[in-house]
């Protein structure tokens, strides 16, 4: 009987999404964090996107969940704001990335660390260290690479979507990806196995 | 054509192998290089297990490691009392 009163009580747009922001605001807040390098940013692109909701709430046809109609609603907010920032340049990278490029690549360490740890994904994502450290990784990429990166290689969208998306050629799309995957393979090597190598100890 | 590429290009060709399909010729430079190099076929077992765990982050990041701070959530719901 409680069910069928509460679900026959109309709930006012500001009711509802005030409840959204209890119920998806960590979930949404996760999400914008993954995707631009400052907490401050990731919470006003949350707060723009339940504002959205609530301007949009007559357009939600309830076809899809809540929370799949908010986070849509903030991956277009995130994608809006990287638009208005100039154009990705390897200028972003200190040295222009060579510095990465070159440990990353011509280290004779990083041939040890792969005979000395197996890496096995699901191990690494089993320490929560390790899962913090990856993020912290991630914030070390200027916020356009992160942008192109996270696309690719955390939500698994394909390179012609990106590329569409982002108005990106291939090619510079290719160089990109290959500058932070170099950046994150280095980072993750120095800091997350000393952060493993300490809890051993 | 050339018959054999650096490190350096030997890796450039081992990320863009995981976003789009490469040329036969590019395929072909990159499989000779990793035969003879030890250090660039790490680089590639890195790569690939690194895809693999950012792939994953999303979802073993458990709802406790970030949280967004209880004063957001009331500021949000100020603003959104006073649209």
């Amino acid at each position: 009987m409680d069910d069928i009163n509460k679900s026959s009580t109309p709930e006012s747009p500001l009711e509802e999404i005030s409840n959204w922001v209890e119920e998806h605001g960590d979930l949404l807040y996760r999400f914008a964090r993954y995707r631009v390098n400052s907490h401050e940013l990731a919470e006003d692109l949350v707060q723009i996107t339940f504002i959205s909701a609530l301007k949009d709430w007559q357009r939600f046809r309830r076809e899809s969940s809540p929370k799949t109609w908010l986070v849509s609603i903030l991956r277009h907010k995130i994608i809006d704001h990287y638009r208005r920032k100039k154009p990705a340049s390897l200028e972003d990278f200190p040295d222009g990335g060579e510095a990465v490029t070159q440990s990353a690549i011509a280290s004779e360490e990083m041939v040890q660390d792969t005979e000395s740890i197996r890496l096995n994904p699901e191990e690494i994502l089993e320490h929560q260290e390790l899962r913090h450290t990856l993020r912290e990784c991630l914030d070390l990429l200027p916020e356009r690479f992160k942008q192109v990166f996270v696309m690719r290689d955390i939500e698994n969208d394909s390179t012609e979507n990106i590329c569409r998306e982002l108005n990106l050629s291939v090619s510079n799309f290719s160089v990109m990806m290959y500058r932070a995957r170099l950046l994150l393979k280095d980072c993750f090597l120095k800091k997350g196995f000393s952060s493993l190598s300490q809890n051993k100890k | 054509m050339k018959l054999m590429i650096t490190c350096e290009e030997a890796s450039t060709l081992l990320s863009e192998k995981m976003d789009v399909s490469l040329s036969p010729a590019k395929r072909l430079l990159l499989k000779t290089h990793l035969i003879m190099c030890k250090k660039c076929t790490a680089v590639k077992d890195q790569m690939i297990v690194l895809r693999k765990v950012f792939l994953g982050l999303e979802d073993a990041t458990s709802k406790d490691e970030i949280k967004m701070p209880d004063s957001s959530i009331n500021r949000i719901k100020k603003e959104l009392r006073e649209q």
